[in-house]
């Protein structure tokens, strides 16, 4: 069972250069969210939290990065988190190896999620917004 | 599996129901299992006692495959129904070993005892499997 605590939206933006011709400054970043979950399972068997994005894209010319931080909190085999990952529509590993465990419920219990931009191609930039859903999964391995 | 055994003579007794002690759901994301102790009826299962005299009712456990961290308990809920005088010691429940316990003493023919049984130590942080243990009630003068 996994949910993330603090649920709602969260928003990034790139912090315009004060002088003209500078580059970006660093995006903002965003690291509201918890990763909170439950696992019991089979003697040998381990489970991954992997994210994708389901629905929305990453703007043109940048890319999404998601740092995950270590465990806080809980009992048991809580796993290990990859510690960076570039969200996409592909599932990627988010967290790797969890046994019986659960993290605590809550904001500060589990696994803190930082979210952030980064650019990767300033002939594609554009000023507009954009919204994606990034879903969670936890499964067997 | 519930084994009778007699002793002597004009010394008999019957385990009448199945133990069983329900389950325990995660409500929430990061919780361990709401319980950690589960509890039968209190008329899970019940012995019949048949005596012409003095008895001691024992009991004891024989693993399968059962885990450290879980404990069983049993304890009967009344004296059940009988002519003669009543039966003791109280009905505080009792942990279950691979040593036989006295469950209670009495005299003379005695029914529906009835047995109320406890699994604690309940945890998402033991791996999920199927654990087995046979009780073993042995009745003697």
């Amino acid at each position: 069972m996994l949910e993330i605590s603090n649920s709602s939206s969260l928003s990034i933006s790139f912090q315009l250069p004060s002088i003209a011709g500078a580059p970006f400054g660093s995006s903002t970043t965003d690291n509201s969210k918890w990763l909170n979950f439950t696992s019991a399972v089979p003697p040998n068997i381990t489970r991954n939290i992997s994210a994708q994005i389901i629905s929305g894209s990453v703007p043109s010319g940048v890319r999404l990065k998601l740092q995950t931080s270590t465990v806080a909190g809980g009992a048991g085999v809580l796993g290990s988190p990859v510690t960076l990952i570039y969200p996409n529509s592909i599932p990627q590993n988010l967290i790797m190896g969890i046994g019986g465990s659960y993290t605590g419920i809550g904001v500060g219990k589990g696994y803190n999620l930082t979210f952030s931009l980064e650019i990767l191609d300033y002939s594609l930039l554009r000023s507009s917004t954009s919204s994606l859903t990034i879903i969670y999964t936890i499964a067997d391995n | 599996m519930w084994l009778h055994k007699v002793i002597g003579r004009l010394l008999s007794l019957i385990v009448v129901g199945t133990p069983s002690v329900g389950t325990t759901p995660v409500l929430i994301a990061g919780n361990d299992y709401t319980n950690s102790t589960l509890t039968s009826s209190v008329n899970q299962s019940s012995l019949n006692v048949n005596s012409n005299g003095r008895y001691t009712i024992s009991v004891n456990k024989t693993d399968i495959d059962w885990n450290a961290g879980l404990s069983l308990w049993v304890r009967r809920t009344s004296d059940g129904t009988s002519s003669s005088s009543s039966i003791s010691p109280n009905v505080s429940f009792i942990r279950l070993s691979n040593l036989n316990q006295v469950l209670f003493s009495g005299n003379k023919d005695r029914s529906n005892v009835p047995l109320q049984f406890e699994i604690r130590g309940l945890s998402v942080l033991l791996p999920a499997k199927q654990y087995s243990t046979t009780i073993v009630f042995t009745i003697s003068n």
